[in-house]
């Protein structure tokens, strides 16, 4: 039997109350926004590099602009250099690095190209023209830097020294940990990622199909990693991409895309688990009937439902056996934990309102059966009803997790995962959507009936 | 010509003759694609019309795409390249490319089919002005996708790999995962649609673990249209109604059960923007739910230190709620909501303490809408209960609104020294604020006040000083009576305006005094002479006045005697007359409503 770790729910009172906080129609489309925060610090990570990096920039446009006319120790330097000396060392105190690398109208900052407003496009050629002029193509370092290391960075682009520079700057002013890069190999760089793509090249789908779906994989990995150190920004841009590509293949690529959701991984289960959540949903939302967005808002919800198993103990993931008290509240907090990350990953917005939604929906019961006074079960449905993402994330998910391997029991084949679903667990999920969703997945059960039964015992 | 020129084999040139006529085909596309943008822009309103601006443009792109099948173009910050032709530049104002190219777009393409609705679609997407805050919470290339163009397609760039990891280094992993999932598919045989298939060893290892399966036929279905359709209706439903409301919910959950003390500024944040929804939506109700659960969580039976930072966070909640421009939503709640919720209003408004007391005068100054001036009336008086002084300054203000409303703010009150308060309106240029304060006189108990009506009984303006004796007459009618017996006995009485001559008269009569009847009587006693009798049948018409007002049976019985009196103008008894007949019928009222009334 399943374990109860397989099933899972949140509680039984999914029974808010209604009259607060009750839209008419489309009352609260107009979601006040504190997201577009021009503070830094209170923006989430994109945000973040984006205004450090411009802060950055735009200090460093003036700094090197006036070092040929004042020497960089002058005064009228002191406020601008502490300026950049922080904004630097903010990057490098919440990303660990600081990679800047700039060529012609770009500037990429930790890997995130910054995106300039057009008026301030001059500028930035500006500098990049005298970066290359020194052959610069950035800098890098994981260290703070201190005003006086910006100071001798700054010499470079003084009047009074006419040279390139090197790895570490220029004698005398040796930079103490800021590395320098080539403008040449930057370019290259830079040049490469914009490469002509050949436009009579046949991709074959299948082939990218399981290099998304292992990128997807990667993400993930990745990202849990950075969970579980307590950083809580996801870049959604990239998450979104790879949703975005996968929404496209699973149009023309179903049945192989399917397929893929087989891949499972004993050891890296939480990544695997998520991104086949992801497919199976898209693939079911399309049976619904949703159209691309709906497919790509569902695949994001999907993708990122499960982030709040990140920091529960292994050993309580792992335990075979029932679980205790207090292991088993660890366990019912996760879908609220996945909220919590989701919000705080980057505010709230629409989006992430459908995604925290769906997540915490994921783990709320379709019904709860209760024996009435006349011995007759009766079912009983959350008062404000859930949502449709939250009812496919759910089946999916406690698909893919029944059919996985888990260090507490053996994978469930998929006949009996859907027998479980449609069975013994049959009240968690909506019986109309269940009953797609196992035709989605080819499924035929009546196949290992007898002629003219109607149901089958077992054991 | 060069040597390179020279050297180009025929083939060569034809082709570069080709690849320019091409070019200048492209060009010819983006004049007119922008030609047909600029009509958009100009005529924004006119949205039937965009598709026909941008047909020229759509009728040489698909000349084009059925030469060439595909219009592929390099994307730069300022233009578009054909095959190292500029088509398009644009460096001095925010051009067509720049917003695709700083996302990332490198390529645009154009290919055979385009439909012109889907050119439409394309050029008020690149056209379109968003925020960016907006654009961060979706970007142009999202947007495109979104899209779902069949015949425009795009080359992006994403940069340089994952978090620490280069470009490389990601493609070294990516690989990694891609061999395990060819190793793996691989192990579940050919047909990778196999997995869903029952397998001997399922039945053995699982089934066994299941007592009955119940619901007889295990079978899927395929979705149906209705199932489609209401699959849509839900969304909808969700998105418009319950979206919010469960969001809201699921951030208290997480506070009551799941917050720690370093997701504070997190929490804190995400509430405070509920708040600015809520506010936005004008749903003030709303946002005082908020606050009372906050109070609601805070009492439950939770571990000291999520109590303590519930507490908190509710109080640095109730700050924000108060914070100006919070106040000035509920403001513009209360000037404009046709179904003004009053007691939401007032419950919000109890978050604000002394601090923001200026504040909301400010917003009160500025309302206009009576309900809701009565209700931030009542707030500043409970807010403002040790800062009369706040009010009372404003008494000089210029609209009489809000003298008017500080006057009742004072009124609330009720601070020791209201009435020296108020008599500053006295004092004031407005004649309705000095009206006003008169008001606010009359109504107040005590004997103070009477010496700032008898001041106003002197003010310059008439409307004032009929104001003044009418007050007088209501609130002290003993120390009224001699007064304006004096009054009207006075040389310059008749040289006053009929209306003040009036007034005095009607409000000698309702102090109802026996000075007054007295004075009345006498009037009547007077025998004019020769050259003063105009004067004296003046008086007396007065003195008719002043008895009908008087309501009694006293006033009566002089009125009629008045009528019989032959000494009497005929005009005096016939005034006389009807002013009897008229108090005879307002007693009869009188006593009617006095009965009804027991």
């Amino acid at each position: 039997m399943a374990d109860n770790r397989d099933s899972m729910r949140l509680n039984d009172e999914w029974t808010p109350d209604q009259s607060a906080f009750q839209a008419d129609d489309g009352k609260y489309d107009r979601l006040a926004s504190s997201v577009g925060s021009d503070d830094p610090m209170q923006g989430k990570r994109d945000q973040k590099v984006q205004a450090l990096g411009k802060q950055i920039a735009s200090t460093l446009y003036m700094l090197v602009r006036n070092v040929k006319i004042h020497a960089p120790d002058n005064a009228i330097f002191l406020k601008p250099i502490d300026t950049l000396r922080e904004a630097m060392n903010r990057v490098i105190a919440t990303e660990k690095q600081l990679n800047l690398h700039a060529s012609e109208t770009i500037i990429y900052l930790n890997n995130t190209q910054l995106k300039f407003d057009f008026g301030a496009l001059e500028s930035v050629k500006y500098l990049t023209a005298e970066f290359e002029r020194r052959d610069i193509g950035g800098f890098s370092t994981n260290r703070p830097v201190t005003s006086q290391e910006i100071r001798d960075f700054l010499y470079i682009f003084s009047a009074d020294n006419a040279g390139a520079a090197k790895e570490d700057g220029v004698e005398g002013r040796e930079l103490p940990s800021l590395r320098l890069a080539r403008y040449a190999q930057v370019k290259e760089l830079l040049d490469k990622l914009q490469a002509e793509p050949d436009l009579d090249r046949q991709i074959d789908r299948k082939k990218y199909l399981m290099t998304v779906y292992s990128r997807a994989v990667f993400f993930m990995r990745v990202y849990f990693d950075k969970l579980a150190t307590g950083d809580y920004s996801i870049p959604f841009a990239k998450a979104g991409r790879l949703v975005q590509d996968l929404v496209d293949l699973s149009h023309d690529q179903r049945t192989h895309f399917l397929g893929v959701t087989t891949t499972r991984s004993d050891t890296d289960y939480l990544p695997y688990h998520s991104v086949n959540t992801m497919l199976l949903s898209v693939v079911f939302g399309a049976e619904l009937g949703l159209d691309k967005r709906q497919l790509h808002e569902l695949g994001m919800a999907a993708l990122f439902s499960q982030i709040g198993l990140v920091g529960i103990p292994e050993q309580i993931l792992a335990r075979k056996g029932s679980l205790t008290d207090e292991e088993r509240k660890e366990i019912d907090l996760f879908p609220l934990r996945s909220a919590k990350k989701i919000l705080f990953s980057r505010g709230l917005d629409k989006s992430t309102m459908a995604r925290i939604v769906a997540a915490y929906e994921s783990k709320v019961d379709y019904a709860i059966p209760r024996r009435t006074g006349d011995g007759e079960i009766e079912l009983v449905m959350p008062k404000m009803g859930l949502g449709i993402y939250g009812k496919v994330i759910a089946i999916c998910e406690t698909y893919d997790a029944l059919t996985s391997r888990r260090p507490f029991r053996e994978a469930y084949g998929p006949e009996i995962a859907l027998a479980l679903m449609s069975s013994e667990i049959k009240y968690k999920f909506d019986p109309v959507l269940l009953r797609v969703f196992m035709k989605v997945m080819a499924i035929q059960p009546i196949k290992i009936m007898g002629e003219g039964e109607r149901s089958l015992r077992i054991g | 010509m060069t040597s390179d020129a020279l050297s180009a084999s025929p083939s060569e040139d034809e082709d570069l003759a080709v690849e320019q006529r091409a070019a200048e085909q492209a060009a010819e596309v983006f004049f007119l694609l922008l030609k047909g943008i600029k009509n958009i822009n100009i005529y924004r309103h006119a949205e039937t019309r965009f598709a026909e601006y941008l047909e020229p443009a759509h009728a040489a792109l698909t000349t084009f795409l059925e030469d060439n099948e595909i219009l592929p173009l390099k994307l730069g910050p300022y233009s578009l390249e054909y095959k190292k032709h500029v088509i398009y530049q644009e460096e001095d104002k925010e051009n067509l490319t720049y917003r695709f190219y700083r996302d990332g777009m490198r390529y645009l393409m154009f290919r055979r089919g385009l439909p012109p609705e889907e050119l439409l679609r394309f050029v008020l997407l690149a056209t379109e002005h968003r925020t960016d805050a907006a654009l961060f919470q979706e970007d142009m290339i999202t947007r495109l996708w979104k899209e779902e163009f069949d015949c425009i397609e795009y080359v992006v760039v994403e940069g340089f790999g994952f978090g620490d990891l280069s470009d490389e280094e990601v493609e070294v992993e990516v690989e990694k995962i891609v061999a395990y999932l060819r190793k793996q598919l691989q192990a579940n045989g050919d047909d990778i649609t196999r997995f869903a298939r029952l397998s001997a060893e399922d039945l053995e290892l699982e089934l066994s673990d299941i007592d009955q399966m119940r619901g007889g036929i295990i079978s899927g279905r395929t979705a149906t249209d209705g199932d489609r359709s209401q699959v849509q209706e839900e969304l909808y439903h969700e998105a418009k109604k319950r979206l919010f409301a469960k969001m809201v919910l699921i951030l208290f959950q997480i506070l009551e059960l799941e917050c720690e003390g370093t997701d504070y500024d997190n929490m804190l944040e995400a509430f405070t923007q509920v708040l600015d929804t809520l506010l936005v939506s004008e749903d003030v109700k709303g946002a005082v739910a908020l606050l009372h659960r906050f109070d609601k969580i805070a009492e439950r039976p939770l571990p000291a230190e999520r109590v303590k930072l519930v507490e908190k966070m509710a109080t640095v909640f109730r700050r924000r709620m108060a914070e100006p421009h919070r106040l000035d939503s509920v403001g513009q709640y209360l000037m404009l909501n046709r179904s003004l919720d009053e007691s939401a209003v007032r419950a919000y408004l109890s978050v604000c303490g002394e601090e923001e007391l200026l504040h909301l005068v400010e917003m009160l100054e500025g309302m206009e809408r009576p309900d809701g001036r009565a209700v931030m009336i009542d707030v500043l008086a409970d807010i403002g209960r040790k800062h009369v002084d706040v009010f009372a300054r404003r008494l000089d203000h210029n609209s009489s609104n809000v003298v008017k409303d500080m006057l009742a703010v004072i009124h609330k009150i009720d601070p020791d020294n209201k009435i020296q308060l108020v008599s500053r309106c006295l004092d004031h240029p407005n004649i309705m604020i000095r009206l006003e304060g008169l008001k606010t006189l009359a109504k107040s108990k005590e004997d103070i006040a009477l010496r700032y009506i008898e001041k106003a009984m002197r003010d310059e303006d008439i409307q004032m000083r009929v104001g003044a004796y009418r007050a007088l007459a209501m609130r002290a009618p003993k120390r009224a009576a001699p007064l304006f017996v004096k009054a009207m006995q006075a040389d310059d009485y008749l040289s006053r305006d009929n209306r003040e001559r009036i007034a005095i008269a009607t409000a000698l009569g309702e102090t109802r005094t026996e000075v007054a009847l007295a004075c009345f009587q006498e009037i009547f006693d007077q025998k004019g002479g020769l050259f003063s009798r105009g004067k004296t049948n003046d008086l007396k018409s007065m003195a008719i006045v002043g008895l009908a007002a008087m309501k009694s049976v006293a006033a009566f019985k002089a009125l009629a005697a008045q009528v019989q009196n032959r000494q009497n103008t005929k005009d005096i008894m016939q005034a006389a007359h009807k002013a009897a007949l008229r108090l005879k019928a307002d007693i009869k009222t009188q006593r009617a409503e006095a009965k009804k009334h027991g």
